[in-house]
């Protein structure tokens, strides 16, 4: 590849970088390490602004028949929070951290198509803004992230189901970001296939290219029923198409159908490349090879798969057939084996390693816990009858906090900490660092796990009020007081992340030494990424290269035990 | 509390079935999350960074990974079991069974219909206690979901699919619910009283129900029966006996025998109902009923009317 370019000067941190200085470098770029950089700058915005509504949300719901809000203003806000951190912070956050590391990982210049991953950051980014637009008409989507038919649907001012130009936006906006995302999962899978280093074998792909690779795949399955879906609501609400009008003959659960076709792989698309994440850094962090290579692929794989049969068990309340929900409810539970392949893999991962706890490491050992929290839950919720019963309630939402942001934002956090010097040739604060993660997981746990509980006492979700039963005054008041106290742990990173950009300490090539092949090259990388590639022998390149250096002549003594052949 | 709204504490026979399969399942879990959250625990203790402590190098374990992989497939499998065999008891097929209440969702609230002795109610629903019910539900415009807790499974109520639930009350008493799943503006405000009675309470409910409305007793009241009839009032609402067929709107029939006013927004007291007649967005944002501009005397007389309709 591009072993023979030799370039002298190093540049120390991201803003020395010669080619990158000026706005026009950055607007104009199909540099994949820019696109990422913007992808995950955009995506923090985003998520600080989904994680402000949260707090309101939690503000409104601090004490019963609370009228600080009124009800539009709060249906607005809960479905802005869900839309704002599925598709405009974790999805784009995950992705840029693919279009950055992919390339870097498997020892290649760029991605395939430099001017199609600019295209999918812009589409993003100006989807995102339009979603945000509807703010400034006066109407936002309050129906909620999942936008069920026919309340969105229906379109006559009067008696209307829900007035307001706020569901044009919304799916607009979302047509724009999926088309930017379908690209990006393109580019990813053909990256991965046709530009890997001389010698990088499928069998040597990191796990985190592995997993995000699979992701692609589900992207670029997922996204486009997404899309069709929205396309059909907006031929409704326009073009009289009653696709969901159930007068003329359409169907309402048509939508359901449609959206959770997209929204089940979706949950997976939000968690695989935090799984891959965790991959890399609790081998580094445990000083040695990932355990059960092979299989941690074959799940991932799996998963994949499953992903695609699992949709209806959103539906459970929907009363369909009994045989639809033996077949759901049987490849729901199925999932659970694969994940869990995962969890026992990465412990023996740990297990008989000499564990450094910096920061990356605390929160990818929070994140086994409480993903195992959100998936067992899950499993809860795959027994059918239990689902009758507490589907659409406050147990859900704990649930799936528990699996987005117990699993999925304690990953990208965890990334941040382990990655972030190899972006910007700083280290973040560990100081800083081991105060957000306590903060924060004081703060996640105290804000959602007692939220299990208002679900069995019956409070369903997306309700800006509650009647004044003694239970669940307590449970929203403790749940709010928590969710502050993790409002400040964010806060507290985000001031990480700014200050160590200017201030944080020199991070040199690979700090944590790391084994994969973008700890090969200077921190921040050049523009075109290597000067030299090295020899990619197994799993761990730089691992098999120290071990060739201390001992000249002979061969490297664990050259081959992460190698998977 | 009487209308303690749990899961926790069923006062239906189905309810107890479901509660019974979710402590099974969440005991499994339980167990399961104890072996992980400890096997992390200990890792991270035993094999943290110590001097002299070298990371061995090892990398697979081929009986491991089937151990790992054939327990939770056994574990699912038998958790998949307890699904169906709960699934089965709690709803059995519905066949051609009439149902005992039909449940039909509006935005934002429960307009209730007794198909066997034909009486018509909203959002207060009275029921049987010890009898094997079947409810029947169905919705006019969105997709609503009915749930109360105590009486455990909730359902989907959407356009032009009806949904069936078996319910077998175990308990009399006063229960609340609320819909689910999310319809609009006034969702939250969107509740459901259930009264859960002996038999000879409920027939005696029903039979009261079926009489029309009483006439007018006072002359105040009979002054708001014809303001009643002269606003808008009739165009949406119906009152048996009264000539009025408004069929988009609660039912007032029996309007002074409820506790709850706007869907189980407000208790039902002559000074609740005013506030609610003169403007009912400031009692429920969202509301479809309009605001009717009554003059104060008009809103004396109607109370005295409706209050009446006992």
């Amino acid at each position: 590849m591009n072993s023979e370019i030799d370039t002298s000067e190093k540049p120390g941190s991201l803003l020395e970088v010669r080619e990158y200085k000026g706005l026009l470098s950055w607007l104009s770029s199909v540099d994949h390490k820019q696109i990422g950089i913007m992808y995950i700058t955009t995506s923090l915005l985003f998520f600080l602004a989904g994680i402000s509504l949260a707090l309101v949300m939690r503000t409104q719901l601090i004490r019963p028949n609370n009228d600080w809000l009124s009800p539009e203003a709060y249906n607005q806000v809960f479905t802005m929070h869900g839309t704002t951190m599925v598709f405009l912070a974790i999805m784009p956050m995950l992705t840029g951290f693919m279009v950055y590391f992919t390339p870097l990982m498997i020892g290649a210049r760029d991605v395939s198509f430099p001017r199609m991953n600019a295209l999918g950051y812009w589409l993003y980014l100006m989807g995102g803004i339009l979603i945000y637009f509807s703010y400034f008409t006066g109407d936002t989507l309050h129906a909620g992230w999942s936008a069920y038919a026919p309340l969105t649907s229906v379109n006559y001012s009067m008696n209307s189901y829900l007035v307001g130009t706020g569901v044009d936006y919304w799916i607009v906006g979302l047509i724009l970001t999926g088309a930017g995302t379908i690209s990006t999962a393109i580019n990813i899978l053909v990256t991965v296939v046709d530009l890997r280093a001389p010698d990088m074998k499928l069998t040597r792909l990191p796990l985190f290219v592995w997993m995000s690779s699979i992701n692609a795949v589900l992207m670029l399955l997922a996204l486009p029923a997404l899309n069709a879906a929205l396309v059909m609501l907006f031929m409704d609400r326009h073009l009289n198409a009653l696709f969901f009008n159930t007068a003329a003959g359409g169907n309402p659960l048509l939508w359901e159908h449609s959206f959770w076709f997209f929204g089940h792989p979706e949950v997976y698309i939000l968690i695989l490349p935090g799984f891959g994440m965790v991959s890399e850094i609790i081998p580094v962090f445990s000083r040695k090879p990932i355990f059960g290579y092979a299989f941690m692929t074959l799940a991932t794989v799996s998963i994949g798969f499953l992903s695609f049969g699992v949709w209806a068990h959103h539906m459970f309340a929907t009363g369909m057939n009994f045989t639809v929900y033996y077949v759901f409810a049987l490849t729901t539970v199925l999932i659970a084996v694969p994940t869990g392949i995962k969890i026992f893999n990465w412990i023996a991962t740990m297990w008989g390693g000499s564990i450094i706890f910096d920061t990356a490491m605390l929160f990818s050992v929070a994140f086994i816990i409480q993903f195992t929290i959100g998936g067992l839950s899950g499993v809860i919720f795959a027994t059918v009858p239990i689902d009758w019963t507490l589907t659409h309630s406050y147990f859900v939402v704990a649930h799936f906090h528990y699996t987005l942001l117990g699993g999925t934002l304690f990953t990208v956090m965890a990334g941040f900490y382990y990655w972030y010097p190899k972006i910007t040739g700083r280290m973040l604060s560990e100081k800083l660092g081991k105060i957000q993660f306590w903060l924060m997981v004081v703060g996640f746990n105290g804000t959602f796990f007692i939220l299990h509980f208002a679900g069995l006492a019956g409070m369903p979700r997306r309700v800006f009020t509650y009647p004044d039963l003694p239970q669940l005054a307590s449970i929203n008041l403790i749940s709010s007081c928590f969710a502050y106290v993790l409002g400040l742990g964010v806060l507290i990173f985000a001031v990480n992340l700014v200050v160590s950009f200017f201030k944080g300490k020199l991070a040199g090539d690979n700090p944590w030494g790391g084994w994969t092949l973008e700890w090969a090259t200077s921190s921040p990388p050049h523009p075109h990424n290597f000067e030299r590639i090295p020899p990619v022998r197994s799993l761990r390149p730089l691992w098999d290269l120290q071990h060739a250096k201390e001992q000249p002549g002979a061969a490297a003594p664990h050259a081959h035990e992460g190698d998977s052949e | 509390m009487d209308n303690f709204t749990s899961v926790l504490a069923p006062v239906t026979k189905e309810g107890a079935d479901i509660l019974g399969s979710f402590y099974i399942v969440l005991g499994v879990c339980a167990v399961i999350f104890v072996i992980v959250a400890g096997l992390v625990v200990y890792a991270s203790i035993k094999f943290r960074r110590q001097k002299g402590r070298k990371a061995k190098q090892f990398t697979e374990n081929f009986w491991l990974e089937v151990l790992w992989v054939s327990i939770p497939l056994l574990i699912v499998a038998g958790l998949f079991v307890v699904a169906v065999r709960t699934m089965l008891l709690v709803n059995p097929p519905v066949q051609d069974n009439e149902p005992d209440l039909t449940v039909v969702a509006r935005q934002w609230w429960w307009e209730l219909h007794y198909p066997q002795s034909g009486v018509t109610a909203a959002n207060e629903i009275h029921l049987p206690v010890g009898k094997h019910l079947l409810l029947k539900f169905d919705s006019s415009d969105v997709i609503h979901n009915f749930w109360i807790p105590a009486f455990g499974q909730k359902i989907d109520v959407i356009p032009g699919h009806p949904n069936y639930m078996w319910l077998t009350i175990t308990r009399p008493g006063l229960y609340q619910g609320t819909c689910n799943s999310f319809c609009g503006m006034a969702h939250a405000h969107m509740r459901i009283l259930a009264f859960a009675q002996s038999p000879e309470d409920y027939d005696a409910w029903l039979a009261h129900q079926r009489q029309p409305a009483s006439p007018p007793s006072t002359v105040e009241a009979a002054k708001g029966a014809e303001v009643f009839k002269e606003k808008n009032c009739v165009n949406c609402h119906s009152i048996t006996g009264l000539m009025t067929k408004g069929l988009v709107a609660p039912d007032l029939t029996h309007l002074g025998s409820r506790t709850t006013l706007a869907a189980g927004t407000l208790a039902n007291t002559p000074e609740n109902l005013a506030k609610w007649l003169k403007d009912p967005q400031s009692v429920k944002k969202g509301v479809l009923m309009p605001d009717t501009g009554l003059e104060t005397d008009q809103i004396k007389y109607l109370i005295a009317y409706l209050e009446g309709l006992k």
